[in-house]
């Protein structure tokens, strides 16, 4: 049987997430067990296993560390303006409405500058995968303060430990109206695995916070170890509880992490609903917009 | 007062005796309906003007002259106030010992002056190559009676020095190119409502994200295009770390003189660069302005704001606004001068690359060529009249920039405006996208001038 031989071979050869990832690029720019490459994988092992047409997926990325995740991924990646991942990510749906756009970036790019943008896009529910890579600080530029810093939590511009109540992502995300939310950490990769996947099924604004170490910054300025010490935190400190109350999420310096999903609901999205009230404000006059997005001259 | 009633009805459901009606005339100054009054019944119970939103829809008493909208002062006259016209508290400038001269990153450097200079409040967003600066303010500034904040973006930012700026403090930012693009509109708002601030953009390779190597990128947006509207700003391009504090110093100085924002266009090199700096003698101790904002009854008539709505009167804001930078023009040009009194060949280059250009201009020197570098200190404005007069002795001008050529746009310009309508030739090195033009390009690109010539 050449053909299972060769199939054998080229397993060995290749990274099984090779076909995914634009491979002249690697090795990453990340740090020694940085938790970005583990989500990077943990996507495209979803992406994989949900049978999803590859042509019809596209990674938007905004700026920072997270930021370069479009960069490596052998799909239509875009990397856009900080903060700005998700207003661009929200052009491209409306403009190819039969895409599944995700959103893959930091916590800084998302709900510091992009903050705005985060909640909006939750409230209309526009149709997208957004996962956030949250390290409690901002790693390209060496290590400041974020709104996910954690009270006490040392930064390069809280020397003096961080006063700031930081957000609860969960929490803002499902009270700004996401229909699906989750939190997992690096450590829990089948876990966040298996939520893409379940995610990528679904509709909506889907939002995904993966708690991951910088072992660089964060970890060294608050002498938390490397970032396998961090993995051993997480191991010993993550609970598991599926469909807390998101008020609960708080995660404190060096405190447990609730890990799980919370919200798992249907509401109807952006596009639907403009469908449905147009139709029933303008009848016969109202043109729905086909899934590539408005005419094409064929 | 028709002029000002907008027919919301609110005096109709007040009015316990139904002297009131809704009118059915249109107004001509507004376009509504005001309301009409029959005061056969009225007792002057007041309610009427207790309903009433509008501040002059109702009257006590009927008006008897013409009113003109717009300008309650011409039929009211002015405000009156028991307040007392504000007084402008100076600063002082209280000697400091005299230290070591200390080794710091231009970033560094920058930040202290600003301290020195009295500035207590620092709002920044992290942005390579120039986050140093705000970094050191985070630790500094709680030890100093000062502030510190990390805004969520350079939006916020700029926002946060237009408040801080308004109330008469002295606020700044650190920022690199893409930071200061998000700026502009902020800026735009200061320089229209007259409120000082400085920022410092070290500025990287562009277009976009660009990189964040050195580049002299933003020359045109800083001197050409600081947001919408009738807009500049001081623009001080320092070349040594000692320069990013005494420059940063001196845009305190003017930011406050003028109550216009100051830029600084530092380059990625410079914020990195660690070099020798001499502190100053004095420090500043600042004063109160007395347009601020501060929050007490002798500055409560104070307004911040750049909103004029009346044509005339955004013309005549514009007008003042445009004698500021005539003013600007006139006493602020700064520029050095290495070389140049005889000087045939005359390089002109700002920040970084200056220091190349100086090393080849040594270089001619000891050749034998009248090498000279025109280092403008000002960016806007551009120091012309400087240049001017070393015209007749140049046989040819060499611009090195580490950018597409704003530089070079800016000498043009100042040139046209200067009515030099023949000056001599104009050459260019520019490398872009964080490479910097090398001493021995300079030397190169000026000895082949010099051969073409001869």
């Amino acid at each position: 049987m050449s053909v299972a031989t060769e199939q054998t071979a080229s397993e060995f050869q290749e990274h099984p997430s090779a076909p995914l990832l634009r491979m002249e690029r690697i090795p990453h720019v990340w740090c020694p067990s940085c938790g970005i490459g583990t989500v990077v994988k943990c996507y495209a092992t979803a992406l994989e296993r949900s049978g999803v047409d590859l042509d019809k997926v596209s990674v938007v990325s905004g700026i920072g560390c997270s930021g370069r995740v479009a960069g490596y991924m052998k799909l239509d990646a875009f990397h856009a303006t900080h903060g700005r991942a998700i207003p661009f990510a929200t052009g491209l749906k409306l403009g190819r409405p039969e895409l599944l756009v995700t959103v893959i970036s930091g916590d800084g790019d998302l709900v510091g500058i992009g903050g705005n943008h985060f909640i909006h896009a939750a409230r209309r529910n526009i149709d997208m995968l957004v996962i956030l890579i949250n390290n409690f600080i901002y790693g390209m530029t060496g290590g400041q303060n974020a709104p996910t810093t954690p009270i006490s939590a040392k930064s390069s511009t809280m020397p003096f430990g961080n006063f700031e109540e930081p957000f609860n992502l969960p929490h803002l995300a499902a009270s700004s109206g996401a229909p699906y939310v989750a939190r997992w950490t690096c450590l829990h990769i089948r876990r966040l695995t298996w939520a893409i996947e379940e995610a990528i099924q679904r509709k909506g604004f889907r939002f995904i916070e993966v708690v991951a170490p910088c072992p660089t910054l964060y970890a060294r300025l608050n002498k938390l170890g490397t970032g396998l010490s961090e993995m051993r935190f997480y191991h010993d400190n993550a609970e598991i509880q599926h469909g807390c109350d998101t008020r609960d999420l708080d995660i404190g310096f060096h405190e447990k992490i609730v890990c799980g999903k919370f919200v798992d609901e249907e509401r109807p999205t952006f596009l639907e609903r403009k469908d449905e009230h147009y139709a029933k404000i303008l009848g016969d006059k109202y043109i729905p917009m086909g899934p590539e997005g408005g005419m094409i001259h064929e | 007062m028709p002029q000002f009633c907008k027919a919301c009805g609110r005096c109709i459901e007040a009015c316990p005796k139904g002297c009131i009606t809704m009118g059915t005339e249109i107004e001509p100054a507004t376009g509504f309906t005001p309301v009409i009054l029959n005061l056969d019944e009225c007792t002057a119970c007041g309610l009427c003007f207790s309903a009433c939103p509008e501040p002059y829809g109702l009257q006590p008493t009927i008006n008897e002259f013409e009113t003109e909208l717009f300008d309650p002062a011409t039929h009211f006259g002015p405000r009156t106030t028991s307040a007392p016209t504000p007084v402008e508290i100076p600063d002082q400038q209280v000697p400091l010992p005299e230290l070591e001269p200390l080794v710091l990153k231009g970033n560094h450097a920058s930040a202290i002056g600003a301290l020195l200079a009295g500035c207590r409040h620092f709002f920044g967003y992290p942005i390579t190559p120039s986050t140093e600066g705000a970094e050191l303010m985070a630790k500094l500034l709680p030890q100093l009676d000062g502030v510190f904040v990390q805004a969520v973006s350079e939006v916020a930012t700029i926002n946060m020095m237009y408040g801080c700026g308004g109330a008469g403090q002295r606020s700044m930012s650190f920022t690199s190119s893409p930071g200061f693009s998000l700026m502009v509109e902020g800026l735009s708002y200061m320089i229209g409502a007259e409120v000082p601030g400085v920022v410092v953009n070290v500025m990287r390779g562009g277009p976009g994200l660009g990189n964040i190597a050195p580049e002299q990128s933003d020359i045109k947006m800083l001197c050409r295009g600081l947001g919408h509207g009738n807009t500049h700003a001081p623009v001080l391009a320092p070349s040594t770390p000692q320069e990013m504090l005494d420059l940063t110093m001196l845009a305190f100085d003017l930011t406050m003189k003028y109550r216009n924002p100051v830029v600084i266009a530092a380059d990625g090199f410079l914020g990195q660069m660690t070099g020798r700096v001499q502190l100053p003698k004095t420090l500043v101790e600042p004063g109160i302005p007395a347009w601020a904002v501060w929050g007490d009854e002798m500055h409560r008539g104070n307004l911040i704001s750049s909103i004029y709505l009346n044509e005339q009167d955004l013309e005549a804001h514009n007008i003042h606004i445009n004698e500021k930078y005539e003013r600007m023009i006139d006493s602020e040009q700064r520029a050095d001068l290495f070389f140049c009194d005889d000087a045939e060949w005359l390089v002109v280059a700002c920040n970084t690359p200056a220091r190349m250009a100086k090393g080849a201009v040594e270089e001619m020197r000891k050749a034998g060529v009248k090498a000279g570098l025109f280092r403008p200190i000002t960016l806007w404005p551009f120091p012309i009249d400087l240049l001017v007069g070393l015209l007749p002795n140049a046989k040819g001008i060499l611009v090195v920039e580490a950018g597409t050529g704003p530089l070079e746009d800016e000498l043009r310009i100042a040139l046209s405006y200067a009515d030099v309508h023949s000056p001599p030739p104009i050459t260019n090195i520019r490398r872009f996208g964080g490479i910097l033009p090398q001493q021995q390009e300079i030397v190169d690109s000026l000895s082949s001038l010099v051969e073409v010539k001869s």
